[in-house]
C-alpha cells in the first residue's frame, strides 16, 4: 500500500505553529505547494474540486473533538465514542459512507491539539468509573495520515490517564509505525477492517491488500497489543460466503484467538443519496446489485433474510476456530440479532455494557 | 450593435450553416399557419458571412416556415459582420430562453455549443442556472451526454416520450438494447418515475445477471401481458413493472408474495392486514373501517378469532 502524500496543503494562520502542522510540514516532500489562510471555512465546499481528497487543510477545530455515536434510529447501538481528530478519508472505498455525509473535497486535519488534550482530560475526569470505549475511526482512517500527523503518538499517552476509557484505532491501512514506538499499549485495541480480496480489490481502492492488514494485525499483537476486526462493510456477492469464510481462515491461522479483543459485523448500509454518487465516481461498481430495502433509519441495507443469512454463516465459520469469540452486530435489530447469533441484547445500554465488560476482561482488569 | 432590416432572398440563406442552432424536435405546422395568417411579425436575425451569402443568428424555424409557405423573399435583420460569433451565440441563447422553454436536446446542444466559448466555471457559473440546472456539473454532465444516443430516442426526449432521467442509464446498454427499450417504453407511456424504475432495475438485472434485455422483454410473459387487448395500456404497465421488479427483487418480493397468500388464508374480510416496509421492523398494523356498531363488533370479532391461529402466527411471529 503507497503511503497518502496529499498535492497541497493549506494551513490556517492559527495553527501554523501546533506541533501537528510542524510534523505535517517536515514530512511532506518540500515541492508539495503549502499556502496559509486566515480562514479556511470557505474553502471547506470546494466546488468544481475533484472529490479525491488530495488536497488537505490543516485546521482549528471549532467544535467538539468527542461526541457519542449517533447510532441510528430503530437498531441496537453499541455505546461507542467518537473522537474526531480529521475529517474525510484519502481511501477511496466506493461505499464509504463520507462521501455523501460531508460537503468536502478536502481531508481536514485538526491542529489544535491543546483543545483536545483539555477536552479528553475533561471528558475522563467527570465520568467517574464508567467505561469508555473511543474511536478515531469514523470520519476518517485512524491510521491513515498517522505518518503525516503522529497524531496516535500525541493522542494515546492521554488515555493512560484513565483506567477507564479505551482508545480504538479502527484502520485499513498497514501504518503501524508510531504503534511500534508507543510505550503505554494497556488500554489501546488497533481494529482492521476486513473484507474479502475480491472486494479490496474491487471497491476499497488506496487500502492495503488483505494479507497486509492481517500481517500488520499479526506484528501489533506480537507488540502485545489487543486487536479487533470489523466486518463491516460485509457485501453480497456470488462467492461472498466462499470468501468470507477464507478470510476468516487466513485470520485466525495468523492471528491467536486471545488476542481478538472482539470480531463485528455489519452488512452494507447508506444513506439513499450515496447511491448516485458512487455511480458517479465508481461507474463499474457492482454494490448495488443486492436487494436492498429502506431501513428503519431511512439507510438502505440489505433485505432483512439476506443479513440474516450472510451473519449467520459467518459466525458459524467464526465460531468453527474460536467459540467463545465475542462477536457481536453494528447498527442491528433485535430480532436479526437473535436469528443470527442465537443471542440479543435487549437495548443499546445492555450492549453496551456487554462491549464494556469485554474492553475489561480482555485486558484483564475489574476497573469497577 | 444595430441591425439593418433588409429584404433577403431565401436562396442566400444557408441552412446548413448551424452555427447558432439550437432548436430541435419542434412541430413547424403552427408557425406555418400563423405567419400564413399574420404575416411575418419578427424577422429572423442574420448575419452575412460572405457576399449576398447568409447564416441564421436567430429565427431558424421562421427561416423554414417560410420556405414552407413558398417565400422567395423576406425582410430579415441584418447583424453586424464584426459581432463576434460567441455574441451572436449568446442573442441566439437569450431569444430562445426569453420565449420559451429548451427541451432536454435543446439543453443539450446548448451545452455543447457554450463549450466553444466559455470555460467550465463561467458555464458552471453564468449559464447552468439560466438553463434551470442549478450549478449541478453532474447534472450538465447528463444533460452532455444525450447528445450521444441514437436520433429516434433524442426525439423521444424532445417530444416528452420519455424522461431525461433515465438517461445515465440509458447508457449502460448497448445501441441495440437501447432502441429496443425506448421502443417498449414508448409504447408503454409510463409516468416518469415508473419509467426511471423499469430502466434501473432492467440495468441491474442486465448487469447482475449478464443477460440481454431483448431476452426480459421478449419473455413469454411480458408478451402475454401485451397482447392482452383487454388489458388497458396503464394495467399493462404495471404488470410489466411487476414483472421485472421480481426479476430486480427475488427474494422480497417472494416474500410479499407469501405474505399475501397467508393473508388471504385468515379471509380477513374486510380488514387488511399491513406488514412492517419491507418486512425490517417488527410492528403490523391492522386497518379497518365500519358504519355502524354492529359491522363493528364483527370486524372486531373476526380479528379476536383470528389471534390463536396457526397462519396468524406464522405471519406475526415467524
Amino acid at each position: 500500500m503507497k503511503r497518502y502524500e496529499p498535492r497541497r496543503v493549506i494551513i490556517e494562520e492559527a495553527v501554523k505553529d501546533s506541533p501537528i502542522t510542524r510534523k505535517l510540514l517536515a514530512r511532506i516532500p518540500h515541492t508539495t505547494p503549502v499556502e496559509y489562510i486566515d480562514d479556511p471555512s470557505q474553502l471547506f465546499r470546494g466546488e468544481g474540486q475533484t472529490p479525491d481528497k488530495e488536497e488537505i487543510i490543516v485546521t482549528k477545530n471549532r467544535g467538539r473533538f468527542i461526541k457519542p455515536c449517533p447510532g441510528s434510529k430503530g437498531y441496537i447501538c453499541c455505546g461507542y465514542y467518537i473522537l474526531n481528530l480529521a475529517l474525510n478519508c484519502p481511501l477511496s472505498c466506493s461505499y464509504c459512507i463520507l462521501q455523501s455525509y460531508l460537503n468536502t473535497p478536502f481531508v481536514i486535519i485538526y491542529a489544535n491539539i491543546d483543545d483536545l488534550t483539555a477536552e479528553l482530560k475533561e471528558f475522563m475526569g467527570k465520568r467517574g468509573k464508567q467505561i469508555y470505549r473511543i474511536g478515531t475511526g469514523e470520519f476518517t482512517d485512524s491510521l491513515v495520515l498517522d505518518h503525516l500527523t503522529d497524531y496516535v503518538d500525541m493522542v494515546a499517552p492521554l488515555f493512560s490517564a484513565s483506567p477507564h476509557t479505551f482508545l480504538e484505532l479502527k484502520t485499513k491501512t498497514a501504518v503501524i509505525d508510531s504503534l511500534v514506538k508507543m510505550k503505554n499499549r494497556e488500554r489501546i485495541i488497533v481494529s482492521w477492517s476486513l473484507n474479502t480480496p475480491q472486494i479490496i480489490e474491487r471497491e476499497e481502492f488506496r487500502t492495503a491488500s488483505l494479507e497486509e492488514r492481517i500481517e500488520a494485525a499479526r506484528f501489533c499483537e506480537k507488540l502485545g497489543y489487543r486487536v479487533g476486526f470489523h466486518f463491516d462493510p460485509l457485501i453480497s456477492y456470488p462467492g461472498w460466503e466462499n470468501e468470507y469464510c477464507g478470510v476468516i481462515r487466513k485470520l485466525f491461522d495468523r492471528i491467536e484467538k486471545k488476542s481478538i479483543a472482539w470480531i463485528s459485523m455489519g452488512a452494507l448500509r447508506f444513506m439513499p443519496s450515496l447511491k448516485k454518487v458512487v455511480q458517479l465516481r465508481f461507474p463499474g461498481t457492482r454494490l448495488f446489485h443486492e436487494e436492498f430495502i429502506y431501513g428503519l433509519d431511512g439507510k438502505m441495507r440489505y433485505f432483512k433474510p439476506i443479513r440474516i443469512e450472510m451473519y449467520t454463516r459467518i459466525v458459524e465459520e467464526i465460531r468453527k476456530y474460536d467459540p467463545e469469540c465475542f462477536v457481536y452486530l453494528c447498527m442491528e435489530s433485535r430480532e436479526v440479532w437473535q436469528k443470527s447469533l442465537g443471542i440479543a441484547p435487549s437495548s443499546d445500554a445492555e450492549l453496551t455494557e456487554w462491549l464494556d465488560r469485554r474492553v475489561e476482561t480482555c485486558h484483564g482488569m475489574s476497573v469497577r | 450593435m444595430e441591425c439593418i432590416y433588409q429584404k433577403v432572398s431565401r436562396g442566400e440563406v444557408d441552412l446548413s450553416d448551424e452555427t447558432f442552432r439550437i432548436s430541435y424536435g419542434f412541430e413547424l405546422q403552427e408557425l406555418v399557419r400563423s405567419i400564413g395568417k399574420v404575416g411575418l411579425i419578427q424577422p429572423p436575425i442574420l448575419q452575412e458571412i460572405s457576399p449576398r451569402r447568409y447564416r441564421v443568428v436567430c429565427g431558424f424555424k421562421r427561416v423554414l416556415a417560410l420556405g414552407e409557405l413558398g417565400y422567395q423573399q423576406f425582410t430579415a435583420a441584418l447583424l453586424p459582420e464584426d459581432v463576434r460569433e460567441r455574441d451572436a451565440f449568446l442573442i441566439n441563447l437569450y431569444e430562445n430562453l426569453s420565449q420559451r422553454n429548451l427541451n432536454p436536446i435543446e439543453t443539450a446542444i446548448t451545452l455543447d455549443k457554450l463549450k466553444k466559448y466559455f470555460s467550465l466555471v463561467e458555464t458552471q457559473g453564468d449559464f447552468l442556472p439560466l438553463l434551470g440546472l442549478g450549478k449541478s456539473l453532474p447534472l450538465m454532465r447528463v444533460y452532455e451526454s444525450i447528445l450521444e444516443l441514437e436520433g429516434e430516442i433524442q426525439m423521444g426526449l424532445a417530444v416528452g416520450a420519455i424522461t431525461r432521467e433515465i438517461v445515465p442509464m440509458l447508457l449502460t446498454f448497448s445501441s441495440h438494447e437501447r432502441l429496443i427499450l425506448f421502443q417498449f417504453l414508448k409504447r408503454l407511456q409510463l409516468s416518469r418515475s415508473k419509467q426511471v424504475e423499469v430502466v434501473e432495475n432492467l440495468s441491474i438485472i442486465k448487469e447482475r445477471d449478464a443477460v440481454a434485455v431483448d431476452t426480459i422483454l421478449t419473455n413469454e410473459e411480458v408478451e402475454e401481458i401485451l397482447s392482452d387487448r383487454k388489458m388497458g395500456l396503464v394495467a399493462q404497465g404495471d404488470r410489466i413493472r411487476e414483472y421485472i421488479r421480481k426479476l430486480r427483487y427475488p427474494q422480497l418480493t417472494k416474500a410479499e408474495d407469501d405474505f399475501l397468500e397467508k393473508k388471504n388464508r385468515l379471509e380477513l374480510k374486510g380488514i387488511d392486514l399491513i406488514p412492517p416496509p419491507y418486512f425490517e421492523g417488527e410492528e403490523f398494523r391492522i386497518h379497518f373501517s365500519f358504519t355502524t356498531v354492529r359491522e363493528y363488533k364483527k370486524k372486531i370479532e373476526l380479528l379476536r378469532s383470528i389471534a390463536d391461529s396457526e397462519e396468524f402466527k406464522e405471519i406475526v411471529e415467524g
